[in-house]
């Protein structure tokens, strides 16, 4: 095998990598399974610049899986395992300018509370309370936040700190448990 | 009016003008989270960060978390005191037309235990690109247990190759996957980068394959 020949596969290798996942499209398949079941979780308001909302509607579920926040727009839905509660964690960024619409969705079905805490609100427990809907096992709430890095946590009960495992972790442990971590794109970088 | 009278006077008015001037500096947020060393404490540290043009916003954010965490005061400031350091190693390693955001998320990779110098070799080769994103990833590598080196060099590679920031989301979740398949870290880490990119950068980890030359 020659350079180019070497070049010519991790390019191939790089593409076929780029495309969607398989094992991507099978969690999603049995996701859109599992939340079909559950009743419709409007997790963001609707909003005429958000096209793909009329494919979530037809879809029939509040769960868009996408490959992540990004500038043209996009959608992350994670499915995790914390604490033996199976969770479902989900965010989805509606591009605009400056703040953005962000709806966390949690999966929780033995929790009698959860809240959302971050650098957004204070890190107050009563401050951002999810919503559980039609009484079933998900919570969602709808947040705006500004362009730029926001570390977050969910509150299960008002003592149970989670970090969204699929989400990228906050380095910094200043209390003994790490965060989670969110970014909003910046336009540029001033 | 007695100079006694006078001076009892100007004594009180001083007190009162310092106490307006540190409920000024105190950032509203924190009266009533805090007692009130901590917030002595906090407050000097984000006025410094103040002064030096450093972002506040991340040091009051931690300041609130360990209050409502309870954490104890002296542990609070510790940490606030430990950030500012890290913000002010982050802007000096990204240079000082870094934004916020890139700054924060340097001062994240600093407290991963990534040394400054690949924050600089970052900055050399995207002098026009937001870090922000690639910043990010390159703490949760770390903090998921990729060998600094190798996710430093991970993030270097993926980022000289133009990619967006959905490459950087993109490779966070594969290594993710494949840790969770069952991969070490470092291994899922330099695969992924290498496939995203096309290109082999050094591996830490094994013996760069002979190239057969014809």
């Amino acid at each position: 095998m020659t350079d180019h020949d070497s070049e010519l596969l991790f390019a191939r290798a790089g593409a076929a990598l780029r495309a969607p996942h398989p094992r991507d499209a099978a969690e999603i398949e049995a996701l859109v399974r599992r939340v079909g079941a559950a009743p419709v979780v409007h997790v963001m308001p609707a909003r005429a610049w958000l096209p793909w909302w009329v494919g979530i509607a037809a879809a029939g579920v509040a769960f868009v899986i996408g490959l992540g926040v990004g500038r043209t727009g996009g959608a992350r839905t994670t499915v995790a395992s914390t604490g033996g509660r199976p969770t479902l964690v989900s965010q989805v960024a509606s591009i605009g300018g400056g703040e953005q619409s962000i709806a966390f969705v949690f999966v929780a079905p033995a929790a009698r509370k959860v809240s959302l805490v971050g650098d957004f609100n204070g890190w107050d427990a009563s401050a951002t309370p999810l919503q559980r809907t039609d009484g079933r096992n998900t919570w969602s709430i709808a947040v705006r936040l500004p362009p730029g890095r926001h570390v977050y946590a969910f509150v299960i009960d008002g003592a149970t700190w989670v970090a969204d495992p699929q989400a990228p972790l906050a380095p910094e442990q200043w209390f003994g448990q790490r965060n989670s971590v969110i970014v909003i794109p910046e336009d540029r970088r001033s | 009016m007695t100079l006694r009278r006078f001076a009892r006077l100007s004594v009180v008015s001083t007190l009162l003008m310092l106490v307006a001037r540190d409920a000024r500096a105190q950032d509203p947020r924190l009266r009533g989270a805090l007692d009130v060393e901590t917030l002595a404490r906090v407050t000097r540290f984000t006025d410094s960060a103040r002064a030096e043009s450093l972002p506040t916003d991340p040091l009051v954010g931690v300041a609130l978390e360990g209050a409502q965490r309870r954490a104890p005061g002296a542990r609070i400031a510790r940490a606030v005191q430990e950030y500012l350091g890290a913000l002010r190693g982050a802007r000096v390693a990204l240079g000082v037309e870094a934004s916020a955001p890139e700054i924060v998320s340097g001062a994240g990779v600093l407290l991963a235990g990534v040394p400054a110098d690949v924050l600089k070799r970052m900055r050399a080769g995207n002098p026009h690109r937001s870090l922000t994103v690639p910043l990010v990833v390159l703490a949760d590598l770390v903090a998921r247990g990729v060998p600094k080196d190798t996710a430093s060099r991970a993030i270097e590679t993926v980022a000289r190759g133009n990619a967006k920031d959905d490459d950087f989301t993109a490779l966070r979740r594969l290594v993710e996957q494949d840790i969770g398949a069952g991969a070490s870290p470092a291994t899922a880490t330099m695969l992924r980068a290498r496939s995203l990119n096309g290109v082999v950068p050094p591996d830490p980890v094994a013996p760069a394959p002979a190239v057969r030359r014809p």
